[in-house]
């Protein structure tokens, strides 16, 4: 039983140059206690489709469209305000990029740890202060308590993101959404709060969902992996599936692109030629047409389906999963 | 923290000095004096009146004399013009009446300026938003000396539910309050609105609600404080123009207080009273700068940290 399931979601943007489909119809789901992968290049939708479901999207311009989106049996997409609120913080958490300015620098960093307590429990304000205390051990700042009083402009980029992640975990959410969560730091500092991260997903069994467009990191962390192009899911697999048969060509361009120490001879970096799609005005057929090296005909004309191309893995690309031409 | 607060009044005072010295010598420079009038007096005559103002002295002198009573005695000198009357005297008998006009006027401003700005905010692009964002441009570009006689033709003359004019019953403080508000209204508005917009955008708010925090929770503890910062930047100058009186309203509500004074002195050539409005709303100006710099380090605590 899947602990939350996605249908079918879209969410587009209408604008004055036309409508932007941030995401088209991705339909994907995540086990209790798995860690899922989401990967692309900035603007692929990844952000977009984790805060569509939980409406986390300022609507209009905004238009959520498709589903249901399932968590617990219950349509996120239909719940109303108020029940969506209690899920929010509570049972699905979120860690956004970029620490300096996810926290409000006018409110001081217990009064910011404390007030998702006051949201989601009946725990008085000792209590939640206690709680909030602890957790802020746990993600390992030591002096909690006397860190309860600083403003965020107070810490360091690494210590406000353990604040952050402090915050999402104070209810033991189900699923943590973690949306780039080191992108923003020191590389030193990256690699400790993704082992803090893993570490406390396995000690609070939580589920979570990994944004980043660094393979590294998804290759180190994720059991599974999606590839989202221009909005869509072009490919999907277990991570280790994902990094030794890549099937789509754009999930080979971004293994091809990753730089690699022992390889001496390539003294130009790799990278996919060409920009990504214009949301608004999107190529006909296949999204990835235009930048791909492998194009025929059918490519240009209609958009390939995500089919199997092995157990627990599929793909969308008429090429590469050697789909009949019909006819 | 205490350091900062009194630098910065000294800075203050540093600044009033200028702003005196500068006003005392361009108020010299102009042509004419208080006692120039059509027909020439005799030269006696002149020369008696100049000796029993110091007008007689060398210009530093009379400088030196103005600033000395000023600082020593808080006197800011005779009225030229008004034989038996002192700036003190008029700042004292216009000032009680200016201060609850521009009270009123502020009250006026802020309760439905903030009303306004907040809810066009949150209900950005709709109905809501454009009813309140055109009032508030009406309210910015109709002077008041237009909507002053609007609101006495209607309340006072057509419906008579409050004097046309006159300071002298409690109703008859009602239209000047609001001719001199409006346009302080729809500016915070417009401010209020742009500051709640700019934080609606921050990913603070974002944080704010995938929390799962209600929503007065987010507006009144994560918006107002980062949204209104802007209104209370433009309180600092708006709250001094206020309190130092509308020479317009005063005069279209026939009310006796301090306004009048600006204008009527410079005419008049009356060097101390003019000098005297001058050192007053500058005073009142930097105070109220001062506030605001003082209210921003409780709020912001990032400026807090910079004057530490």
């Amino acid at each position: 039983m899947s602990l939350l399931t996605v249908h079918n979601l879209s969410t587009h943007f209408d604008q004055r140059d036309g409508r932007v489909h941030a995401v088209d119809g991705v339909s994907f789901a995540i086990d209790p206690g798995e860690t899922l992968g989401l990967v692309g290049e900035s603007g692929s939708g990844k952000s977009v489709l984790n805060l569509s479901y939980l409406r986390l999207i300022p609507e209009p311009p905004g238009v959520i469209s498709g589903g249901p989106v399932l968590f617990h049996g219950r349509d996120l997409l239909h719940l109303s305000e108020e029940a969506l609120r209690e899920i929010r913080g509570k049972a699905i958490a979120m860690i956004f990029q970029d620490p300096m300015t996810s926290l409000n620098p006018f409110l001081t960093v217990g009064r910011q740890l404390t007030e998702v307590l006051e949201a989601h429990t009946t725990l008085s304000r000792r209590r939640a202060l206690c709680e909030a205390i602890d957790m802020l051990d746990r993600v390992g700042i030591a002096d909690g308590a006397r860190r309860m009083d600083d403003y965020p402009h107070q810490l360091s980029g690494g210590m406000r993101q353990r604040v952050v992640i402090a915050m999402a975990l104070l209810c033991r959410p189900q699923l943590l959404i973690a949306d780039e969560p080191t992108t923003a730091l020191d590389v030193t500092i990256q690699a400790q709060i993704l082992e803090l991260l893993t570490s406390l997903q396995q000690e609070f069994r939580m589920a979570m969902i990994l944004i980043s467009h660094n393979l590294g990191i998804i290759a180190g962390v994720c059991d599974r992996t999606l590839v989202m192009y221009a909005g869509r899911i072009v490919e999907s697999a277990s991570t280790a599936q994902l990094f030794a048969q890549p099937t789509h060509p754009y999930t080979r361009a971004l293994l091809a692109a990753v730089p690699r120490i022992d390889d001496a001879r390539q003294a130009r970096l790799a990278s996919i030629r060409d920009q990504p799609p214009d949301l608004a005005r999107l190529p006909s057929g296949c999204r990835f047409h235009p930048r791909c090296d492998l194009i025929e005909d059918r490519c240009r004309e209609s958009e390939p389906p995500l089919i199997d191309v092995a157990p627990r893995q599929c793909a969308a690309c008429w090429i590469t999963t050697q789909q009949p031409t019909e006819g | 923290m205490l350091r900062y607060v009194v630098q910065r009044l000294g800075g203050s005072l540093l600044v009033l000095w200028v702003i005196v010295t500068l006003a005392f010598f361009l108020m010299r420079l102009a042509p004419g004096g208080p006692f120039d009038l059509e027909r020439t007096l005799p030269l006696d005559v002149q020369k008696n009146i100049a000796h029993k103002y110091h007008l007689d002295e060398p210009l530093l002198t009379q400088y030196l004399r103005y600033i000395s009573d000023i600082a020593m005695h808080g006197d800011l000198g005779p009225s030229y013009k008004y034989a038996d009357r002192s700036v003190n005297d008029f700042i004292a008998d216009g000032l009680p009446i200016t201060l609850q006009l521009g009270t009123l006027a502020l009250t006026f401003a802020l309760v439905f300026g903030l009303t306004f700005g907040i809810v066009a905010a949150l209900r950005h692009n709709t109905a809501w938003d454009y009813v309140a964002m055109g009032l508030a441009i009406a309210g910015v570009s109709i002077p008041n000396f237009v909507v002053g006689p609007l609101l006495q033709y209607l309340f006072g003359l057509k419906l008579g539910w409050v004097p046309i004019a006159g300071w002298d019953t409690p109703s008859a403080v009602l239209l000047p309050s609001l001719t001199l508000g409006v346009v302080y209204a729809a500016s915070i508005a417009r401010l209020a609105r742009g500051g709640m917009l700019e934080v609606l955008g921050q990913d603070y708010i974002r944080t704010a609600r995938a929390k799962g925090l209600r929503e007065r929770v987010i507006i009144v503890r994560h918006m107002l404080r980062g949204g209104l910062l802007p209104v209370i930047s433009y309180l600092g100058p708006a709250v001094a123009f206020l309190l130092s009186g509308s020479l317009v309203v005063e005069k279209i509500f026939n009310i006796p207080g301090l306004g009048r004074h600006f204008v009527q002195s410079a005419l008049n050539r009356d060097y101390t009273v003019t000098l005297g409005m001058v050192i007053f709303f500058s005073g009142l100006i930097l105070a109220c700068n001062l506030c605001v710099d003082l209210l921003y380090l409780l709020i912001d605590p990032r400026v807090r940290e910079a004057t530490r």
